[in-house]
């Protein structure tokens, strides 16, 4: 079964490496999403480092989400899903390995490359370890709150919105905690172990629960 | 408090009231469309085969 | 007791308590609102704009009471794989969002006199306008997904974790809320509420519960009569020898 579950992973990672889609336009997206914000909000580096923290959450959020929608629907189309159903592992084991392939792929990028528009939004050193390491514990939640999402959308041929709309409600107590846990700009200062650590209890709570409910949608699916 | 506040009350008792009626309007008018398209399906069932 | 989870039966009891409990709504919210325009008195600050109240509370209790059936009937749609739980949870999304709006507009237009604008990031109001998203998501899930019953089980299994994260999503609201704005201006009358005010609040919530069961009903009768269309329709298209229905399949 570790067998399997690991050949699972390397497949995912390859795949997103391969089609080099996933994790690239990810982080052309979340580029975008960073550089859309100052026209909105204007040029002013004060309100920009005020409000760094929630552009970059903001910005980690959606592009986690939106990519999530193909996670199970590749593997839906070409039949490969069916194969995953029938196998003697475990689904929920098959969903997280799929989910921990992804986050690596996709999530954890965007997590590295968030302190350098971090930069560009006027973060200093503090705030930006800071908000890495809030991105680093939350995003984890985010990707298995939206496998359930993906998982529960999966035989719609065009359930990316849907799925944001799903999934973006359930994504606010991460979102909170993230931004708290990131720093409400360095003139507020927040405690910062306290959000962090219900941030990380966030993640562990949808690792143990979300594959769970991923799995049983994707079974109602296949039926 | 001041008579102005009255508006207020009448919007909101006023909005409750659209939205409640709309909502058993529309589960009306549903149900008379569903059993009306289950009459005809059922009459043109029995008459189907004769039908050229 | 008659098996009513059977739905031709749970048709014929709708048939039969349909009057008893659309009669019982109107006769309360008749007496709900008599007693709130013509005894219950005006707060002693808030003045006459405490008659929102009695719009308001009873649809945020029916916001989260809509919820709980709909979480009730998700079980019985995944556990029991039952029709009639599926047409439960279908027809209780709109009314649950339709509820809670009227909470989030009754809300507004309490707020606009007492804080003096339209909408207060309040942690309550927030937790409230989630939910209305939540309930709009599902509907919005219902609408997407053509065959029912995988409907009833995608919109089953959202509905539950939705069931799982509405504590977290009210807890990290709060918290955000003390977070930013640390005093509360929005208090009704806490544990001392006069008995003035109570009774027509609790008259006014029976009424609005005994109007959605109602509503839920005549819902949930259409549910099962869409259902019964759909196979019927489907059975009439398989046994017509239509030419039509032979033609060349259009290209995928």
């Amino acid at each position: 079964m570790g067998d399997a579950l690991a050949a699972l992973f390397w497949r995912e990672v390859k795949i997103a490496r391969r089609t080099g889609g996933a994790a690239s336009i990810g982080i052309v997206f979340f580029l975008v999403l960073a550089t859309i914000f100052p026209f909105a909000v204007g040029p002013d580096l004060n309100l920009l480092a005020r409000l760094g923290p929630a552009i970059l959450w903001i910005a980690v959020l959606l592009s986690t989400l939106l990519g999530l929608d193909r996670l199970f629907q590749a593997d839906h189309e070409d039949g490969s899903l069916d194969l995953m159903l029938t196998s003697a592992t475990p689904l929920e084991l098959i969903v997280l390995v799929k989910c921990a392939g992804h986050w690596l792929t996709t999530a954890l990028p965007l997590v590295i490359v968030a302190p350098l528009f971090g930069l560009a939004l006027a973060q200093d050193a503090a705030a930006l370890a800071r908000l890495t390491l809030s991105l680093l514990v939350g995003t984890p939640a985010l990707t298995l709150i939206g496998a359930v999402g993906a998982a529960v959308t999966v035989s719609l041929r065009r359930g990316g919105l849907l799925m944001a709309v799903l999934v973006l409600p359930l994504a606010i107590p991460v979102l909170i905690f993230g931004v708290s846990a990131a720093g409400i700009g360095a003139t507020d200062p927040v405690p910062f172990a306290a959000p962090l650590a219900i941030l990380g209890a966030l993640s562990l709570a949808a690792i143990a629960g979300a594959p769970f409910a991923a799995a049983a949608a994707l079974r109602y699916a296949g039926e | 408090m001041t008579d102005s506040h009255w508006g207020f009350i009448l919007a909101a008792y006023l909005v409750t009231a659209l939205v409640i009626g709309g909502m058993t309007l529309k589960i009306l008018l549903d149900y008379r469309a569903l059993t009306r398209a289950l009459g005809k399906l059922a009459s043109s069932a029995v008459v189907g085969d004769d039908v050229p | 007791m008659p098996n009513i989870a059977n739905p031709t039966i749970f048709l014929s009891f709708v048939r039969r308590l349909l009057p008893w409990s659309a009669a019982l709504a109107i006769i309360l919210l008749t007496l709900g609102l008599y007693l709130t325009f013509f005894v219950a008195p005006p707060d002693y600050q808030q003045g006459e704009t405490v008659k929102i109240m009695y719009l308001h509370v009873p649809a945020a209790w029916l916001s989260l009471f809509i919820y709980i059936v709909m979480t009730v009937a998700a079980l019985g749609t995944l556990v029991w794989r039952h029709p009639l739980a599926d047409a439960g949870q279908k027809a209780a999304a709109p009314l649950g969002a339709a509820f809670t709006f009227i909470c989030l507009a009754t809300g507004s237009l309490w707020g606009k006199p007492m804080w003096g604008t339209w909408w207060v990031w309040d942690a309550r109001l927030t937790s409230v306008l989630v939910l209305f998203l939540i309930y709009l998501a599902l509907i919005a899930l219902w609408q997407a997904i053509e065959e029912p019953g995988r409907a009833a089980r995608a919109a089953a299994i959202m509905t539950l974790v939705g069931a799982v994260n509405l504590p977290i999503i009210k807890f990290s609201v709060d918290w955000w809320n003390t977070l930013h704005q640390p005093a509360s201006v929005f208090r009704i009358g806490g544990p001392a509420i006069a008995i003035s005010m109570l009774l027509p609040l609790i008259v006014m919530a029976i009424a609005a519960t005994f109007l959605f069961l109602t509503l839920h009903m005549m819902a949930i009768r259409n549910e099962i009569l869409r259902r019964r269309l759909r196979r019927l329709t489907i059975l009439a298209a398989e046994q017509s020898d239509a030419p039509a229905y032979i033609a060349p399949e259009p290209a995928r």
